[in-house]
């Protein structure tokens, strides 16, 4: 389950930085993904998830690496 | 702080915008950003296009031509009025106060209180406190609260996190005594330690222009701009608006036995529509009840935003009883609100001013 979430984010983020590789951690901590980014990007895990992503789960740390990402999906996913 | 500021009201609203404007689907080219991913943003964020002046027009030009328009429709005229009180990021000079500059051009009497106050986002909030309070006083009858920006002029265009956003508008509000008014229910709140968050670094004291702070460069995060033009660190400024705002107008409501079925319209700083969109989700509050849609229209013109807003949805001489919260968040870093009953409002418009 946890990798075809990671797999869909990947997917998304490739979507944002094409031509680029996903490092793993630090997207948010090295610039590799903005705010915008951010907000591009949780337009795309509601659309693929079928989630809504509340407002205070849109944070820096939630959204600096792979796994807290698939962590955050994944409580989402259990929660509706 | 928080406070009750009795026997007040707002009675008129007019707002103010240049005649020019750009379109987001014109601009897209012009940042370090695929193409694609910046359309995406156009949908999630409630782009389309904003209103930018053109040539040397300032606030204070906006705010003379609304000024103008005002006292024809209404037979006002300057010395009707005790007070000014002028909330911009964006003055005529770095001295003397524009309010002396607007006192000039409107004719308001000697004896008239005018003001400078340095504020955005939650400019209009601290603007209408300000009115609110002078009119404690007996001799103050009627205050002009004028807000606005001209932050296009800057804010750089290779930037997306903040070009695409902003937008140059302004507003009078006549604010006045009314023993029969309910008045305003404010909390205001700061926090000072964050004051970088949104700034223009350089072109103050702290900083003071050179050549060199003219020269756009690559920041680290893709976008291209000078000291002298505005940066925002999104991500932190992002996450204040999803935790701090929304619990902060929960507790507002909750500390005064009411919810937000009880509330008309909940006019936010039109920050952007997806902040005002999970803002409102967080609230639980029916989004029809929280206007959105200034942003795609005229941009986030700072303090000027909620006028904007309430222009863009309400009429005047409704006769319904509205009780509405108004709430700013931003630079500062600042949010507050006031409760008010906003109804039968003497003139509530928006113009254009040609040429601008």
């Amino acid at each position: 389950m946890n990798d075809s979430i990671e797999q869909t984010i990947k997917e998304l983020i490739k979507g944002l930085k094409p031509g680029q590789s996903i490092p793993e951690n630090q997207l948010v901590e090295t610039g590799f993904i903005d705010s915008f980014d951010i907000i591009v990007l949780v337009d795309g895990l509601e659309s693929e998830f079928g989630i809504a992503i509340p407002g205070k789960e849109i944070s820096p740390e939630n959204f600096n690496s792979l796994d807290s990402l698939s962590n955050l999906i994944n409580k989402l996913m259990k929660s509706e | 702080m928080k406070t009750h500021i009795a026997n007040v009201k707002i009675s008129s609203i007019i707002a103010v915008v240049p005649e020019q404007y750009s379109k987001y689907d014109d601009e897209v080219s012009n940042y370090n950003q695929a193409v694609e991913n910046s359309k995406k943003l156009k949908s999630v964020m409630g782009y389309d296009e904003h209103r930018v002046i053109s040539g040397n027009t300032t606030t204070a030009d906006l705010l003379n031509h609304g000024f103008t328009y005002l006292t024809q429709q209404t037979g006002l005229q300057g010395t009707d009025f005790d007070a000014l009180v002028l909330v911009t990021q964006t003055p005529d000079y770095i001295l003397p106060p524009t309010s002396s500059v607007l006192h000039g051009w409107f004719g308001l009497s000697e004896d008239a209180y005018c003001v400078d106050i340095n504020q955005g986002c939650n400019g209009y909030i601290m603007g209408l406190v300000q009115a609110g309070m002078l009119l404690q006083n007996k001799d103050i009858n009627r205050v002009l609260l004028c807000v606005g920006d001209t932050l296009s002029t800057r804010t750089s265009k290779q930037d997306r996190n903040s070009y695409p956003l902003i937008g140059d508008a302004a507003a009078l509000t006549i604010v006045e005594f009314d023993k029969e008014a309910s008045g305003f229910e404010v909390e205001l709140m700061n926090r000072g330690s964050a004051f970088d968050a949104l700034i223009i670094p350089a072109g103050g004291a702290r900083q003071p222009n050179t050549e060199f702070t003219k020269i756009p460069t690559l920041a680290d995060d893709g976008n291209t701009r000078s000291s002298e033009q505005l940066v925002m660190q999104g991500a932190d400024v992002f996450n204040f608006t999803q935790t701090v705002v929304p619990e902060f107008l929960n507790n507002f409501i909750k500390s005064r036995d009411l919810n937000w079925d009880q509330i008309q319209f909940l006019y936010l700083h039109q920050a952007n529509s997806f902040i005002i969109k999970k803002i409102a989700e967080s609230l639980k509050i029916d989004s029809n009840k929280v206007p959105d849609a200034v942003v795609g229209k005229y941009g986030n013109s700072s303090s000027a935003t909620i006028p904007l807003a309430i222009a863009m949805e309400g009429k005047p001489n409704n006769h319904e009883n509205q009780k509405v919260v108004l709430s700013g968040f931003g630079v500062g870093l600042s949010w507050g609100a006031i409760m008010t009953d906003l109804d039968n409002l003497d003139f509530l418009e928006i113009i254009k001013m040609n040429g601008a």
